[in-house]
């Protein structure tokens, strides 16, 4: 596998890997405590709305000019990736709370208790709704980044693959738990897609408006790496000045281990 | 879903809390089409662009919670 290729499946993988777990805390919460068929009902219909979106969509992209394709597409990426680094670094230095898979749980759940009891036997509208909204509002962001991903390197069915993979892991993971995934690292994810989307962002917008990269593909991973650096310095300065509330508890940003 | 909401909600899903950081990106672009188009080297803006702009960001972010208490302290002692 090529490096840009590679790039391209882990990038793909680990933003499908985050949202997958954020729609999977929606749907285990409404399933346990109303109806899991129903919740299941939703998870498959914003499965099938996604599919015709990626569907739709992905075919007419790639018939579009590579040049104008690179620059649109590579905006698109490189704004989504200010967002996500911008959101974990003030995450990592505490001016945003961590995004706490519990806690929504408990949210999510409370508000299901108190939605009334669902119907014997009937299909639960709240419970197939709540499903298909956190599923289609999470997999339209991923659903995105397949497609301009794929359209761009003409590797829509790898990009296609990873996001699977991706999904059917955190899906076992939650099956085989039966309970939010909150050790994950999410902000070190957050941080780690922010980066891959920020360096193919500014790689093929820069190609599209007509810059030629030296070394052609290899300053990817000069972006990869030059980005994930001023990004970790940043958090750490921004930490060391102080944030304005302490944070109870805190993940490492670029480490593995998680403290909670 | 009326148009203005779907249109709130795309601009939601692009531009995010931070419409400069957006606009600094589009500069970067035309700026970098710019350079490309007089043969010059054009590669070092984008990158460039990005540090800045997300430097920026967080200390827009930083000034802003910082100036919250503040405010709102000097608008208790004015009433």
């Amino acid at each position: 596998m090529s490096g840009p290729a590679l790039g391209l499946a882990v990038a793909v993988f680990l933003a499908c890997a985050v949202e997958a777990v954020e729609a999977l805390t929606i749907v285990l919460a409404v399933g346990a405590t109303r109806s899991w068929r129903s919740a299941l009902a939703g998870v498959l219909a914003a499965a099938l709305a996604l599919s015709a979106l990626v569907g739709a969509l992905g075919p007419t992209l790639v018939l579009l000019p590579l040049s104008a394709l690179r620059l649109v597409v590579g905006a698109l990426l490189l704004l989504f990736g200010l967002q996500w680094l911008r959101k974990a670094i003030l995450r990592y230095a505490g001016y945003k709370a961590l995004h706490d898979e519990q806690e929504e749980f408990e949210r999510a759940r409370q508000e299901a208790a108190r939605a009334g009891a669902p119907a014997r036997g009937r299909l639960d509208g709240y419970s197939f709704a709540i499903s298909f909204k956190g599923v289609l509002l999470e997999g339209l962001e991923v659903a995105f980044i397949v497609i301009t991903f794929g359209a761009n390197q003409h590797r829509v069915g790898l990009a296609a693959a990873t996001a699977a993979a991706a999904v059917a892991v955190v899906a076992l993971a939650g099956v085989l738990a039966r309970r939010p995934l909150a050790r994950v690292p999410e902000n070190a994810l957050k941080y780690g897609v922010g980066v891959m989307l920020c360096s193919f962002g500014s790689f093929w917008s820069a190609q599209g408006a007509g810059a030629r990269w030296p070394g052609s593909d290899l300053s990817l991973l000069f972006l990869i790496g030059g980005y994930a650096l001023c990004g970790y310095l940043m958090a750490r300065l921004l930490r060391a000045i102080g944030a304005p509330a302490p944070m109870p508890e805190r993940e490492l940003l670029m480490g593995a281990e998680v403290v909670r | 879903m009326s148009i203005r909401r779907a249109l709130a909600a795309i601009y939601e899903f692009v531009v995010g809390d931070d419409p400069f950081s957006a606009l600094g990106v589009v500069v970067a672009l035309g700026l970098t089409a710019a350079l490309a188009a007089a043969k010059a080297s054009a590669w070092p803006v984008l990158p460039l662009a990005v540090v800045l702009l997300l430097a920026l960001s967080l200390r827009r972010e930083r000034l802003r919670r910082r100036s919250g208490p503040a405010r709102a302290a000097a608008l208790r002692r004015e009433s």
